[in-house]
């Protein structure tokens, strides 16, 4: 149990009376994009027009169950890892154009538990430092297991 | 039951006071309140109790109006507590800027005082202090409430009501002030001020600890955000110099009434 807890080796075993989630039916995608991952996204795109934007970590749609349902519906999405993604200066200036340019409402900021994953709410933050209008900022942060640990404005 | 759950709480309480004390007991002040015409169905569901205590204290003030009945108290499984998220920036905002008006309100203590002591009325002083009541409460904090964020609510509730009664009294007690000033009527200024000042602290209170909340729970993401973007073309409207020029006025009175205060010692 040592080393980085971005990178840490972990099995979830669920026992089958734990899984208690609906198997049942299907659910369309809510995702109304593409692009999705920072360095291909253009913050002139339309769907980012005074879109409430949701910008996550890469993990965290895999680890949540309902992330479709719960989070992407209704907005714009953009993904980047800010622990192995480069240049992340780009995405610094993508925020503030997304506020400035694209007028974007809010932006929602959805992190996973792990320490290296608040580099991406930091990318955040700066980007709207940068921009000249204001914006709310929510941050969501999920448990490895797909929880929601916190959700705040910040 | 459901009469007395779609009555108003001044009623309710009239004819029944163990429902006061009641809800006193959960933290819900409807007792000092001075309008109280929130009706008893909505006060509950407001106060966002967690659902045991709901079920307990409406079971209580069931066997409060009907003791001799046989009231079963409401089963309820326990919730898992779901964290509270903070005030929304623009409420936040809101709330920043009651920061504010509570100096203000507590510097209305120390100008009564000069009213009290000094013969002459210092006019200009009142009249200052009505100013920024009248730009910077009124017309930058509560035209906010008024013409953006109750838009979000159902208007017809009470408590959007009672708050907006709370706003036109004071207008009134302030038109009521400078009325005083002008005639040079000492006992006018200081019951005036005092009730503007009793009135807004009630006031704050009940916009921070339970207003506010409340909206906030009902908002979507999409409408905080559109609220925060038209505080801010509101609050350009009036441009900056608003809020710089009043802020700099209570820093003026905390200036001259620490003065006068190490002068008395």
């Amino acid at each position: 149990m040592q080393g980085c807890p971005g990178s840490r080796t972990q099995s979830f075993e669920k026992k089958d009376q734990e899984v208690t989630g609906d198997e049942a039916g299907r659910r369309p995608s809510e995702l109304r994009q593409w692009p999705v991952q920072m360095h291909l996204v253009s913050p002139q795109a339309p769907y980012f027009e005074k879109a409430d934007v949701l910008l996550a970590a890469d993990c965290v749609p895999f680890a949540m169950a309902d992330f479709h349902k719960d989070f992407l519906k209704g907005n714009a999405l953009t993904i980047a890892c800010p622990k192995l993604d480069s240049n992340q200066e780009i995405y610094v200036q993508k925020i503030a154009a997304l506020i400035d340019e694209a007028s974007i409402n809010t932006l929602t900021v959805m992190i996973m538990q792990v320490p290296c994953c608040g580099g991406l709410l930091a990318l955040a933050k700066d980007g709207i430092e940068k921009a000249e209008r204001k914006i709310p900022l929510k941050v969501v942060v999920v448990s490895l297991q797909g929880e929601v640990l916190s959700e705040d404005w910040a | 039951m459901q009469d007395f759950l779609n009555m108003s709480i001044k009623e309710v309480i009239e004819k029944h006071p163990g429902v006061g004390s009641l809800l006193e007991e959960y933290d819900i002040g409807c007792v000092p309140c001075t309008v109280a015409t929130c009706l008893l169905k909505d006060i509950v569901t407001i106060h966002n109790l967690p659902k045991k205590d709901e079920a307990i204290l409406m079971y209580s003030i069931e066997k409060e109006i009907y003791p001799d009945r046989d009231v079963k108290l409401k089963e309820v499984v326990e919730e898992e507590k779901k964290e509270e998220l903070g005030y929304s920036p623009p409420m936040q905002q809101l709330v920043d800027e009651h920061v504010h008006i509570k100096q203000m309100i507590a510097y209305i203590a120390n100008v009564l005082e000069l009213v009290a002591q000094d013969e002459k009325i210092d006019k200009d002083l009142i009249l200052d202090v009505v100013r920024f009541i009248r730009e910077y409460a009124d017309k930058y904090h509560h035209a906010k409430e008024e013409d953006i964020l109750f838009d979000y609510t159902d208007k017809s509730l009470e408590i959007i009501n009672v708050i907006l009664e709370d706003h036109v009294t004071a207008r009134g007690h302030i038109k009521a002030v400078v009325d005083a000033v002008e005639t040079g009527n000492k006992e006018k200024i200081v019951d005036h001020l005092t009730a503007y000042q009793s009135l807004l602290t009630e006031h704050i209170r009940k916009e921070d600890e339970i207003l506010f909340p409340w909206i906030d729970r009902g908002l979507t993401t999409r409408q905080v955000g559109e609220i925060y973007q038209k505080f801010a073309q509101a609050n350009q409207e009036l441009g900056e110099n608003l809020p710089e020029r009043n802020l700099d006025f209570l820093e003026s009175l905390n200036s001259k009434f620490q003065q006068q205060h190490q002068g008395g010692n």
